[in-house]
């Protein structure tokens, strides 16, 4: 059986770092769990990796219920447990991190324009075009709605859920999710 | 790498301090374990690996120019680890 291919979007990445995600959106966590195990291979791409450290960034700010902390004011030990964060995800087991070509800006604002969705989302769905070429058979797994309905004009979108029998006894959001099974 | 002055790198360091240890510890036998003990945290602490570089790699399978890193089963148990600490 051929293993498929997915593409990771950032919110997948961060719901299973961050401890308080990884109840509230145990799909994705699940979802991760079994590309280590081999049964997925997953991709993304370097500036994923930087949104996931501002999402980590973010965290901790309303953790000490600051809004928008300098770098400068993080203290030298929670900088480095951040990076230390992104350096070690980088080596989960299938799982790569891709470097695409710089795309010009003409092809981000036709995207932002047709498709609707944001220019980080339209970086996004470029970069999953970029990889469908080497791998026909890539699906873009995102839990934004939004991205989810209106990137599928351009690429295979899928939610985590779609990926395993059924939603982890241990998810929060079971109740009022949309995407339940 | 961290240069530290005269001593070098810090493989320079931790030799000399494997050295220290040995000898510390065949002199003064047991009564200074603790000290011994002491002194090989902090060789640890000193010899732990390096933040990685970003590096880039050609993925044989796909031609795709990829960060590279060397894959680790244990490496998403240690980011949960990681980030259990910093969001205690």
């Amino acid at each position: 059986m051929q293993i498929k291919n997915l593409f990771l979007d950032t919110n997948i990445i961060a719901d299973c770092i961050v401890p308080s995600r990884r109840v509230k959106y145990a799909c994705s966590y699940e979802l991760v769990e079994n590309v280590k195990k081999g049964n997925f291979k997953a991709w993304s791409v370097d500036y994923t990796l930087s949104e996931t450290l501002g999402i980590l960034k973010e965290e901790k700010e309303e953790k000490i219920g600051v809004k928008n902390v300098l770098r400068e004011t993080l203290s030298a030990y929670d900088v480095t447990q951040m990076t230390n964060i992104i350096e070690q995800f980088r080596k989960t087991d299938n799982f790569e991190v891709f470097v695409p070509a710089p795309f010009p800006q003409t092809e981000i604002f036709d995207k932002v324009k047709n498709i609707c969705v944001q220019a980080t989302d339209a970086l996004v769905l470029l970069s999953v075009l970029h990889l469908k070429r080497k791998l026909p058979n890539i699906i873009l797994v995102t839990r934004d709605d939004k991205l989810l309905v209106r990137g599928k004009k351009a690429v295979t979108t899928a939610h985590p859920i779609d990926f395993l029998q059924s939603c982890p006894i241990n998810c929060i959001s079971k109740s009022t999710c949309k995407h339940r099974k | 790498m961290f240069n530290f002055g005269v001593l070098g790198s810090v493989n320079d360091v931790r030799v000399f301090l494997t050295q220290r240890i040995k000898m510390l510890t065949n002199i003064f036998g047991n009564p200074y374990n603790e000290l011994a003990n002491l002194a090989g945290e902090i060789l640890k602490a000193v010899s732990s690996p390096q933040p990685m570089k970003w590096e880039y790699a050609i993925d044989s399978a796909t031609g795709l120019k990829i960060l590279k890193s060397e894959k680790d089963p244990e490496a998403l148990s240690r980011v949960r680890q990681m980030s259990d600490e910093l969001f205690k």
